[in-house]
């Protein structure tokens, strides 16, 4: 039925329905109809109604919907089964969910919405509905577990790239898995993998990018340190077409981490990385230590050198809190 | 390659004494290994392990609790990294000694470039000692845990 209003209304685009001519069309009472387009509001359709007048569109919901997001994708990687929700916990709950009951490599989870959306260690991830990105990868690569980290890169390289390609901005990466646009965050990535020190049963990678977020749809807390592709240019993205474009930028780095190692992708972070060369705070293992980021090395961990210090350090698992010149 | 494929492939390896095999086709490689459990450790071992995290140059020793070695089922990480008992600082551990855990149950986190892997519990039984202290980095294939089996 919520389909059949929205024919009609996409029809006569910008123009006035009267309640009468729907009803009659669909079959129902004038107030059948009112109920019905209660409904399609709520799904983010913007539906003026004017007494003697009757209905018009003015705008649809940026969906995300599988026919148009492969129909977008030039790579066939991703282009298999695609799970949306409209609220989830988090979508990398949702994804470790279905792997657990055989879910396929390649599958995509999205959601408008998150109610428990992560970050690292439990920490909070902002996931307002209708304006950003939340996705996670199903993936089942034949790789050693001890490689397995190394995605977390890859999927950070190729989230830049897609981000370049759609705003004509410039992205940095935060070692091992930000994304910064002028200064300031914009996504973040968390993946979880399942692992028995011989076989790698699977690897989810999640992905949050602020999008259409504006500054309010931000806590006031994070809201100097966090922003979207729409405050940066002033413009609205097809959600859609972003997830697109970043599926098959990873889809092709994908491939070649798998075939030639993480050290192919090195120039590409190389290029972007928001640390190298920079005075760091870095905290591992319960202390913090200051000293010089030095960049990242062929298997993808944090080269740093200790103030005081000649030897170079290679961190697997720690934390950049602060950041200068 | 698919999961078909893969089964075929065992099952050809089950009539003969092959002990190691690599199949590639495009993309994917499917390594077999057969052997005791005990080969296949020291295989590993024979593998080059990736440089120590920071930090990491005294591993953590087990802790004193440590169970009789009989019966008792070691669980190993699979990764370098940052060994966590908990989901999140403030929340409580996944197991603490004297745990009753079912196979498939998660026993801790590792850490390693922001990737978490879960490490489960690949039998029942009790948790009978806890190798690694919370927050501390671990190297591949150290001990975390003994699992006394009922």
């Amino acid at each position: 039925m919520a389909e059949l209003l929205r024919r009609i209304l996409e029809e006569c685009e910008g123009r006035f329905v009267s309640g009468q001519d729907i009803g009659r069309r669909m079959g129902m009472s004038r107030a059948a109809v009112w109920k019905q387009v209660q409904g399609l509001r709520r799904r983010g359709f913007g539906i003026e109604g004017a007494r003697g007048a009757g209905y018009r569109l003015l705008g649809r919901p940026d969906v995300i919907e599988e026919q148009e997001l492969f129909s977008r994708l030039s790579r066939t990687d991703f282009r298999k089964h695609f799970v949306f929700f409209h609220v989830t916990d988090s979508t990398n709950s949702g994804a470790a969910e279905i792997a657990g009951k055989g879910g396929a490599h390649g599958t995509v989870v999205c959601a408008d919405s998150q109610t428990g959306g992560r970050g690292r260690l439990g920490r909070r991830w902002e996931s307002p509905p209708g304006v950003n990105l939340y996705f996670s990868l199903l993936l089942r690569p034949f790789l050693d577990p001890l490689r397995a980290p190394q995605l977390t890169l890859v999927a950070a390289i190729a989230l830049a790239a897609a981000v370049e390609e759609c705003s004509g901005l410039r992205a940095s990466l935060k070692w091992p898995n930000d994304l910064y646009l002028e200064g300031r965050k914009a996504a973040g990535i968390l993946a979880e993998m399942s692992a028995d020190p011989d076989r790698l049963r699977h690897v989810v990678i999640g992905v949050g990018l602020n999008v259409n977020a504006g500054s309010h749809d931000f806590p006031e807390a994070i809201r100097g340190k966090a922003t979207s592709l729409k405050i940066l240019t002033g413009r609205t993205f097809r959600r859609v077409e972003v997830l697109a474009r970043f599926l098959d930028s990873f889809a092709d780095r994908y491939a070649a981490f798998l075939s030639d190692g993480f050290g192919a992708l090195l120039p590409e972070w190389a290029r972007r990385d928001a640390l190298a060369g920079k005075h760091v705070l870095l905290r591992y293992r319960e202390e913090e230590a200051r000293g010089k980021a030095l960049g990242v090395d062929e298997s993808g961990m944090f080269l740093f050198r200790r103030e005081g210090s000649a030897r170079t350090e290679k961190v697997v698992s720690g934390e950049i809190l602060e950041f200068g010149g | 390659m698919n999961l078909k494929e893969i089964k075929e492939i065992l099952e050809l390896l089950k009539g003969s004494d092959v002990t190691e095999l690599e199949v590639a086709r495009g993309e994917n490689v499917l390594k077999v290994r057969r052997g005791t459990p005990g080969e296949i450790r020291q295989a590993a071992s024979q593998l080059p392990v990736a440089a120590p995290p920071a930090g990491a140059e005294e591993p953590s020793r087990p802790v004193k609790e440590a169970a009789p070695k009989t019966s008792a089922k070691e669980i190993v990480s699979p990764i370098v990294g940052t060994f966590y008992r908990a989901p999140a600082p403030d929340a409580s551990p996944f197991v603490e000694v004297g745990t009753r855990v079912t196979k498939g149950q998660v026993l801790c986190i590792i850490e390693a470039m922001k990737i978490m892997n879960q490490i489960e519990s690949d039998a029942g039984g009790t948790v009978t000692a806890i190798l690694v202290e919370n927050a501390q980095p671990v190297a591949y294939g150290q001990p975390l845990f003994h699992i006394t089996q009922d």
